[in-house]
């Protein structure tokens, strides 16, 4: 595995003693090299938290993150710097997560510069490069971010991301901002460049479309915990928790008689408050005594597949 | 939904345009669409294909000196509504026409509560008993599916969620019972089983109220499900006009059929998507044959030349394109 995530926890604190927003509760997931692990789940439940966990913007309140084999979250200055050069983040708006005031070349051989990687004439090589693998235009380079439309600076955030070889990309819903067509060209050059690259993806979404088309293994996230998690075929075919199915029943599809869905009622609790019991006990159109009272297991389904339900 | 009565909305020829720095800019081109009582019809597109703009000419809202309808004709219930003086068209918007945007903080009013600003519409009907209006509200609310509909009547609009507030604001339009309701990308900031809340309410407005609506969505899937008859746009133009179980089956326009293989449908994986080449062109741009020629993988001579009309293919589908 080249990520391997433990019974992780963060707790953001709120003013008043002992208050916390849990925003994420104690995930533990793993993905192997060459593959897309995805996480999916509505806006709150800690997608966005989790990945920044991962890539170090956070620290956790507790748990374990390997990375290659190595425990990253006791690593040092030197230690945090070589990961970070190994595993890189693209953000969901292609307008806030580039500098503005900087030109594209200069957004590419920041971090090369910072690494010290090459000689000068090696860095301007690379920009080419990068700008190559992305499908963008040699001549840009001395160009500024609001000259471009949001996909072909989503494809700037992703040849930054790129610049310095990584292992891991972490990519938090990097095709929502976009319009379908331009997704579809983002998502195309994200399969191309796992493929020519040998990259491995977390990829957060909360489209289970693009999930299912992008991800080898995904986890389910509701209120900061993975509720189900397996194969692609698990989750799709095989789906056994009741949040997972009435998620996916959701997803509007043509001729999709309304009257099949299972509508949710209500919002997901406030993370600061959690229900007692399952967490999707209160929402759980199936909820009995025992998920109001205990938290479940997670029970184990088949060598890829588990889920936290007393019902399963 | 065939209807052989008069149409609600019947939107004949439209022009809307904008003066701007480089000069005026067509922003909606002849877009021609009926809409019968009841009847739920998608308007779907790219962002900057001109949908808010279509919807803002209906409502009589474009920003005054800058926004124009060139040409074309709103028959709504009869009257041409552009012909309409201010008063009377504030009128229509008040009691006949309601709208619901994506964001309903930009709508809802942050200094009162839920409760008062719906108690406001019945007080604006002339109804001035303050507790049945209250109770009234508080109905409303719990028809839209809001937990504890008394307290929540209390609170204001910053304390609660974007699917809650999007609930109040068609509780809102539920209050007025419109003949007609424009729901503007309502449901793009929401969760899917929020979205699938929201969805069923407007469903219910058309069908127990016969509420007409235009719904707006960039959403494929969204329309598909939810309406009766679909508008396709782009680039300013109604590209296509089908029924939403036609939409999936057999799209009519080239740029539908490639919209509709951007988007990655469960059971894909590994597959290429397509997308679509090139870019939108600019609304300003005069394009001497189609709009989408340029990006068409079926493009021809005469697609470049001249411009296509929308054109009745058969029963209940428009199409503008010379291959078809
Ligand atoms: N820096 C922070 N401080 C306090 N609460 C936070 C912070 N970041 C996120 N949260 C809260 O944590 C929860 C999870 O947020 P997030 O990880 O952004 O979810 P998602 O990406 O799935 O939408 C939310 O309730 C959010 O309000
Ligand atoms: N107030 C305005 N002034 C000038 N141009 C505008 C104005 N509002 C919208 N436009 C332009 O009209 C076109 C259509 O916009 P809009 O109807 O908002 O698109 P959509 O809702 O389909 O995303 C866009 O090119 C947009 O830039
Ligand atoms: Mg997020
Ligand atoms: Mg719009």
């Amino acid at each position: 595995m080249l990520l391997e995530v433990n019974e992780l926890v963060k707790h953001f604190p709120l003013p008043g003693r002992n208050r916390f927003v849990r925003a994420v509760n104690g995930v533990s997931f793993a993905a192997a090299p060459g593959q897309t692990f995805g996480l999916v789940g509505e806006s709150g439940c800690g997608k966005s938290t989790l990945a920044r966990l991962i890539v170090r913007l956070y620290r956790e309140t507790a748990g374990t993150i390997r990375f290659g084999g190595r425990d990253i979250t006791a690593l040092g200055r030197r230690g945090l710097k070589e990961f970070r050069r190994q595993a890189q983040m693209v953000f969901q708006d292609p307008y806030a997560s580039l500098n503005p005031r900087m030109t594209v070349r200069s957004t590419l051989i920041d971090p090369l510069r910072v690494y010290r990687v090459g000689t000068a004439r090696e860095r301007e090589k690379r920009v080419a490069e990068l700008l190559g693998l992305v499908g963008l235009d040699e001549r840009y380079g001395p160009r500024y971010p609001h000259e471009f439309s949001g996909g072909q600076r989503q494809r700037i955030g992703i040849a930054r991301a790129l610049a310095l070889n990584p292992r891991l990309i972490v990519l938090d819903e990097p095709v929502s901002a976009l319009d379908v067509s331009v997704q579809a060209q983002i998502l195309n050059l994200l399969v191309d460049l796992r493929e020519r690259l040998g990259l491995t993806y977390l990829f957060i979404s909360h489209d289970l479309g693009v999930v299912e088309y992008m991800c080898d293994h995904i986890g389910v996230m509701y209120l900061g915990c993975i509720v189900e998690k397996g194969t692609r075929e698990d989750i799709f075919q095989k789906r056994r928790h009741p949040y997972t199915q009435a998620l996916l029943s959701a997803v509007p599809a043509p001729g999709g008689a309304v009257g099949e869905q299972i509508i949710l009622g209500g919002d997901p609790p406030s993370p600061a408050d959690p229900p007692a019991g399952c967490y999707f006990s209160p929402r759980c159109p199936q909820a009995e005594d025992i998920c109001r009272r205990e938290k479940p297991p997670l029970k184990t389904l088949s060598a890829t597949h588990t889920a936290a339900c007393h019902l399963i | 939904m065939k209807n052989n009565a008069a149409p609600l909305l019947e939107i004949k020829d439209l022009s809307v345009s904008f003066r701007t720095e480089s000069g005026r800019v067509s922003v909606v081109r002849d877009v021609n669409l009926t809409l019968a009582a009841g009847e739920i019809i998608g308007l779907v597109g790219e962002s900057g294909s001109g949908k808010s703009v279509l919807s803002f000419a209906v409502m009589g809202l474009l920003p005054p000196g800058s926004g124009f309808i060139d040409s074309g004709e709103i028959l709504f219930a009869g009257r041409n509504l552009p012909a309409l003086s201010r008063r009377e068209m504030s009128g229509v918007r008040g009691r006949e026409i309601s709208m619901i945007f994506q964001e309903p903080m930009t709508s809802l009013n942050p200094v009162y509560s839920i409760g008062a600003q719906l108690d406001e519409v019945f007080v604006n009907h002339g109804d001035r008993d303050r507790k049945a209006n209250r109770k009234r509200s508080i109905k409303l609310l719990e028809r839209v599916g809001i937990p504890r509909a008394a307290e929540i009547a209390r609170s204001y609009p910053h304390q609660l969620s974007g699917g809650m507030r999007q609930r109040v604001m068609i509780a809102m339009a539920m209050a007025l019972s419109p003949k007609l309701l424009i729901a503007d990308e309502p449901t793009t900031a929401l969760d899917v089983t929020i979205q699938a809340q929201i969805l069923r309410l407007i469903e219910q407005m058309a069908r127990e109220n016969g509420t007409a609506v235009i719904f707006i969505s960039h959403n494929l899937g969204v329309i598909a499900q939810l309406c009766d008859v679909v508008a396709v746009m782009y680039s300013s133009q109604i590209v296509e006009i089908t029924g939403a179980e036609r939409l999936y089956q057999s799209p009519a326009h080239p740029y539908t059929k490639s919209l509709l293989e951007c988007v990655p449908q469960i059971g894909m994986s590994g597959k290429r998507l397509n997308s679509i080449e090139g870019t939108v062109p600019h609304p300003g741009d005069e394009i001497s044959g189609c709009r989408f020629a340029p990006r068409c993988g079926e493009a021809e001579g005469r697609c470049r030349e001249q411009a296509p009309e929308l054109r009745r293919l058969a029963e209940g589908v428009c199409c503008r394109c010379w291959k078809r």
